[in-house]
């Protein structure tokens, strides 16, 4: 950021500028108004000393002339002394310093010493008294004649000076008026450029806090800001960058309580289900006993009755029923989890007769693993209930298990409706967010989601489970599940 | 920038108070010109000439064409020059005049013939050249030269404009009127003329002499009396500026304008539109520009080249304007004559 000068700075050399301008019209006006008054003054002065002259000359002539008859030397001293002075005001007028008027006082010098010739001449004996007194007479009356026109001379210089004043001034005016324009002009471009350079810096910084306030902290740098500015934008710059710095940290805490928050929900969602699963457990536990024997009464009363499919079916019955009262809450084994499903295909196998086909294809050597019980059981049965119920005949339900390293997968397949892509979308988003498929109203009991949710809390995230179905061709459900050493 | 501008404001403000200033101190002489009545713009000093031209009249319209080309020549030579003269016809105040420019020391005086010689003679005594125009003094001693009219050359133009008017067998019955009879000037004048038409076959008569005292008014009057005493005048001779336009306005009163040749001298404004109404025959004019500008010009000449005319008494330029030269006379009336080198 280029930092000019302050803006006191620029506020005083504006007030000095317009200070020494209006210093400087006074003064010009000064100057005029004192040399009219001083010409005027000057012009009083000599136009007494003319008036002065014209008396004196009077007054030496009446001593010349009273000189002439009396030839007394104190006559004669006074006429002298009335000619000095008269000489004296010719050189008071001359002090107008006029070339024209000093010329024509020239001019009343030489008639001073045209008068003085009769009596220079009377003194040398060359004319008589009488002559002398009447040339002197005479030629004081032609000096006396020149007053009108001397005055008349003062008079014009007045008016040409008065001319010349008035032309002066109007050069003087028209100097100032050009001055004082051009004064002004660059007087309102210097507080332009002045305000420019204190207001662009300005709306750089309100730009920049508009930015701050929509949470842009890219700011525009403040250029050419007098020094004031300059150091409330740079305080401004390093209070958007700490803003910026604090919003970041909020963020990444109000992400860090988001999964926090979730953990929790998903919690919460956990200990739902155990809560369910204990209801379930709770009401399914109703006097068991009492429910398996009259079971075991009926199938011995079908056998002795000769039904053996009836005694077999309650049979098989009993025996998932017990598993599922029995491992409801508690964990299970890969080998009780088939034999349960066993027990339950037998029964959905009689249910459907020939429309429903079971395959199950397990072989000997598969891990016993430990995993929730009860997890085959609700896929197998949305198989049927979702995926071959609506076929009349040749459906078909198939459990294979394969371990494979150390894992064990186990796939359950139909070959019923199938799904549509938006359809499983929808039902793998209900997985991922850990929702139950019943919500979705897929479900009425222990649902896919169950299923999907109780796996993740036992296994953590060392299993694998995933959907593939496409409309009219069928489902298939793989889990992938680590051997016992992993979980 | 701002930098910039400041020094260019400081120095405007400087340089308009720099101006101001010269101003001021450039006027103790600058505009000192002007004061004088026929002087140069520029200042008097101890070297500069100083003519003085004392005028018979101070403002006639006539003399102020001479004026102004005194002061054309004083302003081309350099000369300080005053125009001076009496309000009406006074030779007391013109020998006045006269002897204040010897007072002051003047280096020349032109003049005309109504100045009496005396103070014009003490004048070339005291060593100030004098030049004469319109009217001459034989006996002044010492004069440079005489400018004026040719009075015989006048006298006969006239004569010669009123021929062509008056057959030869009407007897011309004369009036005149000049505008004063105290100059020899007027007197030689009145006789030229009488000289000229006393030629004419069908006979002349010279019936009255009137003066105008150069005032139209008494001008005016002294014809309403010629007309009225001698009916049987014909040709009006008119030798003062005035006493043309005098006779039309008395002819005018009486009806009897178209009945009268009616003859003036001078080209005054007056008499030069009457020449184009037709009211007069012809006005003689001799070049009162030459009056100041060739008077000035010779008595230079003779001052500082020393050159002297080949005669005393010069032509001024004497003619006569009528209507077919109305318009281009003029300019015959401002050619220039310089004296031959010494």
């Amino acid at each position: 950021m280029k930092i000019c000068s302050s803006i006191r700075t620029q506020i005083h050399a504006v007030l000095v500028l317009s200070a020494a301008l209006c210093i400087s019209v006074v003064l010009l006006s000064s100057t005029s108004t004192q040399e009219a008054i001083q010409g005027t003054r000057t012009f009083f002065d000599c136009n007494s000393a003319l008036s002065n002259f014209y008396v004196t000359v009077d007054k030496m002539d009446s001593f010349a002339r009273e000189w002439v008859y009396s030839r007394e030397q104190m006559d004669y001293e006074n006429y002298r002394g009335q000619a000095a002075l008269a000489w004296k005001e010719l050189e008071t007028i001359r002090t107008l310093g006029d070339s024209q008027l000093t010329w024509r006082l020239g001019r009343l010098e030489n008639m001073l010493n045209y008068y003085q010739q009769p009596i220079d001449q009377l003194m040398a004996g060359e004319t008589a008294v009488y002559e002398t007194y009447n040339m002197l007479s005479y030629r004081c009356m032609l000096i006396r004649n020149t007053a009108t026109t001397y005055y008349a001379y003062l008079a014009d210089y007045l008016q040409e000076s008065a001319d010349a004043v008035q032309a002066r001034w109007e050069k003087k005016w028209i100097a100032q008026m050009a001055a004082l324009t051009l004064l002004v002009a660059a007087g309102m471009f210097i507080s332009s450029s002045y305000s420019k350079g204190i207001l662009r810096p300005i709306q750089t910084m309100t730009q920049n806090a508009r930015k701050v306030q929509h949470g842009d902290f890219q700011l525009e740098p403040v250029e050419r800001a007098p020094s004031e500015l300059a150091v409330m934008a740079d305080a401004f710059a390093e209070m958007a960058g700490q803003v910026e710095q604090n919003i970041d940290v909020l963020k990444k805490n109000a992400q860090l309580e988001q999964i926090l928050l979730r953990k929790e929900s998903e919690r919460l969602s956990m200990q739902n289900l155990v809560t369910q699963a204990e209801l379930r457990s709770l009401q399914a536990q109703i006097n068991p006993h009492f429910l398996f024997n009259t079971l075991s009464m009926i199938s011995k009363s079908a056998y002795l009755s000769h039904d053996a499919t009836t005694s077999e079916l309650i049979d098989r019955l009993a025996q998932f029923l017990r598993y599922a009262l029995d491992k409801s809450s508690t964990t299970s084994t890969l080998r009780e989890e088939i034999q349960s499903i066993e027990n339950y295909l037998f029964i959905q196998k009689k249910r459907f007769a020939g429309r429903l086909d079971f395959v199950v294809d397990v072989p000997d050597q598969i891990p016993n693993l430990q995993m929730p019980a009860i997890v085959l059981q609700p896929l197998v049965e949305n198989a049927i209930k979702h995926g071959v119920d609506p076929l009349t005949e040749e459906a078909v339900i198939s459990l294979k298990v394969r371990a494979s390293g150390r894992r064990v997968r186990i796939q359950i397949e139909d070959n019923g409706i199938g799904m549509s892509a938006q359809q499983l979308e929808e039902l793998q988003s209900y997985l991922d967010l850990g929702l139950d498929s019943s919500s979705g109203g897929r479900d009425g009991g222990i649902g896919l989601s169950n299923v999907y949710r109780r796996l993740r809390v036992y296994f953590g995230g060392n299993f694998q489970f995933s959907i593939e179905s496409e409309e009219n061709c069928g489902t298939l459900i793989t889990i992938s599940l680590p051997v016992e050493e992993d979980v | 920038m701002k930098k910039l501008f400041a020094m260019l404001l400081a120095f405007s403000m400087v340089f308009a108070m720099a101006a101001c200033g010269n101003n001021a101190a450039n006027n103790g002489g600058a505009d000192n010109g002007g004061a004088n009545a026929g002087g140069t713009e520029d200042g008097g000093s101890a070297e500069q000439l100083h003519f003085v031209y004392v005028s018979p009249l101070l403002s006639h319209p006539i003399w102020l064409i001479a004026k102004e080309g005194f002061e054309t020549a004083c302003d081309e030579l350099g000369i300080q020059g005053d125009w001076v003269g009496p309000q009406g016809l006074s030779s007391e105040e013109m020998a006045q005049l006269v002897d204040t420019a010897v007072a002051q020391e003047a280096d020349a005086i032109i003049s005309q013939s109504i100045c009496p010689v005396q103070p014009l003679q003490n004048a070339i005594d005291a060593g100030v050249k004098v030049l004469l125009v319109d009217g001459d003094h034989a006996d002044l001693d010492g004069r440079l030269a005489y400018l004026g009219k040719d009075l015989e050359k006048q006298a006969q133009l006239m004569y010669e404009e009123v021929a062509k008017v008056i057959p030869e067998d009407e007897k011309i019955v004369m009036s005149i009127q000049c505008a004063d009879l105290t100059s020899q000037f007027y007197v030689d004048q009145n006789n030229a003329v009488e000289e000229a038409f006393s030629q004419h076959p069908g006979g002349f008569e010279l019936v009255n002499t009137t003066l105008s005292k150069s005032d139209k008014a008494t001008g005016t009057n002294e014809w309403l009396n010629t007309f009225n005493t001698y009916p049987e005048v014909n040709v009006c001779i008119n030798l003062a500026a005035e006493a043309a336009s005098a006779c039309v306005t008395a002819s005018d009163e009486l009806g009897i304008t178209e009945d009268l040749v009616i003859v003036g001298v001078d080209d005054t404004d007056e008499n030069l539109a009457l020449l184009r109404e037709g009211k007069i025959l012809c006005t003689s004019v001799v070049s009162f520009w030459n009056y100041g500008y060739q008077a000035a010009y010779w008595l230079y000449q003779n001052i500082t080249e020393d050159r002297v005319p080949e005669q005393v008494v010069n032509d001024a330029g004497t003619m006569m304007v009528t209507q077919d030269n109305i318009d281009t006379y003029n300019e015959l009336l401002k050619v220039k004559v310089d004296l031959p080198e010494a």
